[in-house]
């Protein structure tokens, strides 16, 4: 019964979305169709839940009558992991992106209609419709999860087993998936633009939220994916440049160029092409990403299954870019504007810098990632582009990207002003030799982490100087708003940033070979194992080595075999500190009664400031979206003037 | 006829300055020359033990990527590196690893090994376990070429 359901509720949510993207363009011109959008949008997202409502009804009741319960459900998953399991594999995640999908078209649908030229909004939720019905026609056909399975199946694997041991697998892909489909906002709305004309900046402040909230979501997804890997994977990194770490930055680079040069289009009303592209590139990178590691193109430790949609999303990304290169090139003329760059030492020019870099990282980075394919494809040859190569050319763009963080809030728009920005950069480079010479004292060495720590040290000072002016004009309130909050979210990658160059390049590590009540020391640290104790249930077999680091508690590096898959995977264990952390994986073989177990040993410094990093730039990115009195100014402003386009009926609202 | 020369006007056609345009092919030029080294440099070929020395690329000019399985009783621990026979399709290759492979690393398992042949012997500076069920599910011909003899008897 749960196939027929989740099928007719999918098939719903396709009929749904096509009537709402056909009311959306007939009511584009007859304002009496389009107030139908929000009830096909919201009938589409009711039929989506209730597909995923109807999954997780199947898995947790183990109905093993679907094939893909079959595939990753279990008797033995603990209820959390279960829950989680209709995403650990292909089809659960093109249902969990439907869901998200249709909740975003929804809500776009309802938010558009009183705040934006109609002809706009209507185009808009077209789009979003559009490619609702695009996912749902996936989910629904060729990446079903509803399809019947083998009959008298009564139990299965269970999900992969490292998405079963560790409670990030709740929040990670989920998160990940708010950032990546959150994308298709503005670009829906860079779209409407281009079909309407109303090529005012109009659409870029409606959306400004929506993007940032979505870069938001994408960001912290993606740190909670490092943190999932330091946790379960066992090898001490939280960064691989696997293909499909790769697909999540791609988006987030080219996301992170756009809402920078968007405020050059909002100040000097500049860049108009060159954002629409950046839109268009961010949203059809995501796809692109979608392809590459769902579709078994490459191969990706993170790939935990393979389908034959590659088709379908390789032919998606191409009407994406050739449909979005069209609407540009017609609507050249109307974008083109004579404004220039005066001088490369102003806001905009630093913006334009930022962009190139941001736009050189991504071009590697997917240089990097498709490579292989196009080598397979011309040559017959199974290669890959190891990390020496993103390692090479990524160091040096994010030391550019470091510098420019520091620079570029003391720039003043539109005339290059030498006096102002010495003045301004003054106490922020003081910050930075004050970094320096910390890292030194510290040990430090090596000019690329040197190099992270002294820009590092310039941009929070930056940073900092920024926050601090605004707190002493507007007292607290100085802290919220978007300049404010994008120093905020500044400080909190610089610290991802610093925290990385340190625990990439000082990580010590060595075996221990360790015998019950003997201690054995490393770096400065003393390790005694305890005893070694074996679990066993009808799901693993777990043996866990009891090491007290220091004289301290005990922690538990484990082997854990999972008997019905027949994987084992090395769990690690981590004593999390300020400065380091003591991270211990356990070595095989490991006997019981033998009183001895080999443990390896790395201490890392500065990872806890990955994590705290990533908490900054989340708070940082609320901080942002709350209205700031200067921009609701502008708005005002910008609503009253005469733009060439029907008026919207307001703008700047939330 | 009036021939005196008009004076020059706003709408006299701009002289285009190539030197931005031309530091700029330059810079691109350049940086694209760098990206492609460093491209070839850091590509690393995937290579069944029975390709290596056979099939191009596999050789000892690239950084490969060696794909078998480890022999039994082939596994031989010294003080600072490891050494063990990769098998596969009936070709076998000694590999010598820098250190212990540590993780969950052991005999008759499929694993790739990550390093550049010296005189016939892969130095590997990584060695990955490949342990997926669905890797054995979609290629059972290669597991089953990869597997050595006396593992498939010992585990029967």
């Amino acid at each position: 019964m749960n196939g027929a359901l989740g099928q007719a509720a999918l098939l719903v949510g396709v009929v749904a979305s096509a009537f709402g993207a056909a009311a959306a363009i007939a009511g584009a011109r007859d304002q009496r169709i389009v107030r139908l959008v929000p009830r096909f949008a919201g009938l589409a997202c009711a039929a989506a839940v209730a597909a995923f409502a109807v999954m997780e009804r199947a898995m947790i009741t183990r109905d093993f009558s679907l094939a893909y319960v079959q595939k990753v459900g279990s008797w033995s998953t603990p209820a959390l992991y279960n829950v989680a399991a209709v995403w650990s594999a292909l089809e659960g995640s093109i249902l969990l992106w439907v869901l998200v999908l249709s909740v975003y078209a929804f809500v776009v649908a309802w938010w558009v209609r009183p705040r934006l030229e109609p002809r706009l909004g209507a185009w808009a939720s077209a789009v979003m419709c559009i490619v609702s019905c695009f996912f749902f026609v996936l989910s629904w056909g060729p990446a079903t999860p509803f399809a019947d399975g083998a009959p008298g199946v009564l139990d299965g694997p269970g999900p992969n087993p490292l998405l079963q041991n560790h409670v990030l697998v709740m929040f990670h892909p989920p998160m990940l998936y708010l950032g990546y489909v959150g994308m298709t906002v503005p670009f829906a709305f860079a779209i409407a633009a281009l079909v309407t004309g109303s090529l005012d900046d109009a659409w870029l402040r409606a959306t400004r939220r929506w993007s940032l909230v979505a870069w938001g979501f994408l960001t912290f997804g993606i740190a909670l994916g490092g943190w999932w890997s330091y946790e379960v994977l066992g090898w001490s990194g939280v960064w691989a440049w696997d293909p499909v770490e790769n697909a999540s930055l791609l988006p987030w680079l080219t996301g992170t160029a756009y809402l920078h040069s968007a405020m050059v289009q909002e100040r000097r009303g500049m860049l108009r092409v060159w954002n629409l592209s950046l839109l268009v590139a961010t949203f059809s990178l995501t796809i692109l990403g979608t392809f590459l590691t769902r579709s078994g193109v490459l191969n990706s430790v993170h790939a935990f299954s393979e389908s034959d949609i590659g088709p379908w999303l390789l032919s998606a990304f191409a009407v994406i870019v050739v449909a979005s290169v069209g609407l540009i090139g017609w609507r050249g003329d109307a974008l083109r504007r004579s404004d220039a760059i005066s001088s490369p030492f102003t806001r905009e020019g630093a913006f334009l810098a930022n962009n190139l870099v941001f736009a050189l990282f991504a071009f590697v980075v997917l240089l990097g990632t498709v490579f292989p394919l196009v080598v397979e494809v011309v040559r017959d040859r199974q290669i890959v582009v190891g990390e020496p190569f993103f390692d090479r050319l990524g160091v040096p763009l994010g030391l550019a990207l470091l510098a420019l963080m520091a620079i570029a809030p003391a720039l003043p728009w539109r005339s290059a002003a030498g006096a102002t920005a010495r003045d301004r950069l003054f106490w922020p480079a003081w910050c930075g030799v004050a970094a320096l010479a910390v890292a030194l004292l510290w040990g430090a060495h090596g000019l690329a982490p040197m190099l992270a720590f002294g820009l590092g040290g310039f941009a929070a000072g930056s940073a900092l100087r920024h926050l601090a002016a605004a707190t002493r004009a507007r007292g607290p309130l100085g802290l919220v708003g978007r300049s404010s909050g994008g120093m905020i979210v500044h400080l909190g990658i610089i610290c991802i940033a610093v925290a990385l160059a340190a625990s990439n390049s000082f990580t010590r590590s060595q075996e221990l070979d360790l015998v019950e009540g003997r201690p054995a020391s490393f770096a400065g640290h003393t390790f005694t194992l305890r005893g070694i104790e074996t679990t066993t249930d009808d799901r693993a077999t777990s043996v866990r080595a009891l090491v007290s680091i220091d004289g301290g508690r005990a922690y538990a590096p484990a082997i854990t075999k999972y008997v019905r898959i027949g994987m084992t995977v090395g769990p690690p264990s981590v004593r999390t500190g300020l400065a380091r952390d003591v991270y211990l994986t356990l070595e095989p073989p490991v006997r019981q009664e033998s009183g001895r177990a080999r443990i390896k040993v790395f201490v890392k410094p500065m990872i806890l400031w990955l994590w705290v990093g990533t908490g900054v730039t989340v708070l940082g990115t609320l901080a942002a979206l709350v209205p700031s009195r200067r921009r609701d100014r502008t708005a005002v402003a910008d609503a009253a003037a005469p733009t060439g386009a029907p008026a919207p009926a307001a703008t700047g609202r939330p | 006829m009036d021939l005196t020369p008009r004076p020059a006007d706003g709408s006299a056609p701009r002289r285009r300055r190539w030197a931005p345009v031309a530091l700029l092919a330059l810079v691109g030029v350049g940086g694209g020359v760098i990206v492609w080294q460093f491209l070839g440099s850091a590509i690393d070929y995937y290579c069944n033990v029975d390709e290596v020395g056979v099939r191009d690329g596999c050789d000892d000019v690239h950084r490969l990527r060696v794909q078998g399985t480890v022999d039994r009783g082939s596994v031989r621990a010294g003080d600072a590196s490891t050494a063990f026979r990769l098998s596969f399709n009936g070709a076998s290759l000694d590999v010598r690893y820098a250190g212990d492979p540590g993780g969950v690393f052991q005999e008759c398992i499929a694993v790739v090994a990550h390093g550049r042949l010296r005189d016939g012997v892969l130095e590997a500076t990584r060695i990955e376990v490949k342990h997926s069920n669905e890797y054995e599910a979609e290629h059972p011909d290669r597991v089953k070429d990869g597997e050595d003899p006396a593992c498939a008897q010992a585990q029967g």
